[in-house]
């Protein structure tokens, strides 16, 4: 479960990009953001992710208050959560396998287990043949993939994605969120950050809307 | 499932080392200066040390009984410098004395330099009486000097000369040399984890990006800094490597003109020259400075970068 209760952050010098904004999200449940550019949608995910702190207000994830996590349990924090970003953020230099591969090498599974769960994962986002394949020689959609396979190859409890269809066709799109229904099928807290109201309306999820850092 | 950790713990050592070796290797020309920079930081203040140790058991090896040469006023008759032999005799720590009347000492010291005729052309004889006083072999440099000052206050005592001198002074060189090799060791050690430091510090900030994936999927600090660490680990071996190719090529150059040198003062002595397990602890000194070097950079740089 996510909690935010009166969140605000403030930037120095600028307006709030959010302004006192409570909610739930429970267990298992796959919500969508929303709103235009500035609304606050990525602040949200990233101060979920720690990687900002918040102004005031209070966040908790799985009765965890944030808080208390200090820099060094951050790492730890964030092994639990799976993120998927808009610009992939995959390293260029190491193989799709290698990719989905780090998150199990930094959790220190063991070898085989890990490349076992990596190729699942592959599999699962349909780019298993192309698991010897570097970044670049894929297509942008399929890169997403491999960042969608990366961010559930350590079977986490929460799914967030910034923005994920932001660079994919319509039909690429749909098939993204599709797998992220699959996920929160399987028990999966799914938090889509999405700017596509006309995408995420097709599925039968809540929709939270968000206007220049508040909740509407 | 503690033994998968560890086994997985063991394979990304594996996985770090192996990738950060090849990442060195990546850029020989620039590793190859480090490890040239590194060799000689290392090389210099080793080879002083072994050349210091080295002439430090020659002086050692030297052997010679204290003994000190008297010289009284001009002009003290014999009977007068027997008179005087007589007391020092009773003096603590004179194993014998040998007293040298003016025309004796002229003599002996005619037999000594090998100039006799020219001496006896002299008008009148420079030389004082003398008295050489064979000391307790046991006696410090201290106390000789200590009997000097004694010896000095005799009324008819010109001067006082201890004959091994000159061993001690060395003996207090080497002693300087041997810390100043010392502080140059400390300050090129230093150098060289500083150069480490400044070289991981590059690698760091040129993974920027990947620094920001790994922590984003959950990557801890001391994750990230381990491959810098092996990146340390390989400069510093390497260094040392050389450090101890370069002392063997220089103990192979010098070795015959040293053994000359030594044949020439017939000295019977061995150069204590660098061994193979010597060899290898300049290699792990080496790396070791290279860790540390990466451990300063790495645990200042790596938490600085964030997402």
């Amino acid at each position: 479960m996510i909690k935010l209760e009166h969140v605000v952050k403030r930037y120095s010098g600028e307006r709030d990009a959010l302004k006192r904004v409570s909610l739930v999200i429970d267990k298992s449940e796959m919500v969508f953001v929303t709103g235009h550019s500035g609304a606050g949608k990525s602040t949200l995910l990233r101060l979920i992710m720690i990687l900002e702190r918040p102004t005031r207000g209070r966040i908790a994830v799985n009765d965890i208050d944030l808080k208390f996590i200090g820099s060094k349990e951050i790492a730890e924090y964030r092994r639990q959560i799976g993120m998927i970003f808009q610009d992939h953020r995959l390293l260029f230099d190491r193989s799709v396998l290698d990719n989905v591969l780090l998150p199990l090498t930094i959790l220190g599974t063991d070898r085989r287990e890990a490349h076992r769960r990596a190729r699942a994962a592959l599999d699962k986002v349909h780019l298993l043949r192309r698991e010897r394949a570097m970044p670049l020689e894929l297509s942008a959609g399929e890169q997403q993939r491999v960042g969608i396979a990366r961010a559930v190859v350590t079977r986490p409890s929460i799914l967030l994605a910034d923005e994920p269809t932001g660079n994919l066709d319509p039909d690429l799109s749909r098939e993204v969120m599709l797998l992220f229904d699959e996920f929160n099928r399987a028990g999966v807290t799914v938090v889509v950050v999405s700017h596509n109201l006309s995408l995420i309306s097709q599925l039968d999820h809540r929709i939270i809307f968000l206007k220049e850092g508040s909740l509407i | 499932m503690r033994s998968l950790r560890l086994g997985s713990w063991i394979f990304h050592h594996r996985l770090s080392s192996a990738e950060s070796l090849s990442k060195v290797l990546s850029k020989p020309f620039a590793s190859i200066m480090i490890w040239f920079l590194i060799g000689i930081a290392l090389a210099f203040p080793i080879g002083g040390g072994l050349l210091f140790k080295n002439v430090a058991t020659l002086t050692n090896k030297v052997t010679y009984h204290p003994s000190l040469t008297v010289f009284l006023d001009e002009g003290v008759s014999e009977e007068k410098g027997r008179q005087i032999t007589e007391v020092i005799t009773k003096f603590d720590d004179i194993e014998d004395v040998e007293f040298l009347t003016a025309d004796a000492a002229l003599i002996e010291l005619g037999n000594e330099i090998g100039f006799q005729d020219l001496l006896f052309e002299l008008e009148t004889n420079p030389i004082p009486a003398t008295l050489f006083l064979t000391l307790d072999s046991h006696l410090s440099f201290k106390d000789t000097e200590e009997l000097r000052f004694k010896l000095l206050a005799i009324p008819e005592v010109f001067n006082v000369i201890v004959d091994h001198a000159w061993l001690e002074r060395l003996k207090a060189f080497l002693a300087i040399g041997y810390k100043i090799v010392l502080l140059i060791t400390i300050s090129l050690g230093l150098a060289s984890v500083f150069v480490i430091s400044n070289m991981v510090r590059m690698a760091i900030e040129s993974r920027r990006e990947e620094i920001v994936v790994i922590k984003l999927v959950g990557g801890s600090n001391a994750f990230i800094r381990r491959p810098f660490l092996y990146i340390g680990l390989w400069y510093g071996f390497g260094g040392g490597i050389l450090a101890s190719i370069q002392l063997a090529l220089a103990e192979f150059f010098l070795s015959s003109q040293i053994r000359f040198l030594f044949v020439s003062y017939e000295i019977d002595f061995v150069f204590a020259s660098l061994g193979a397990i010597e060899a290898v602890n300049i290699a792990i000194l080496g790396g070791l400075l290279g860790i540390i070097g990466a451990w300063g950079a790495a645990i200042r740089h790596v938490p600085l970068i964030e997402p």
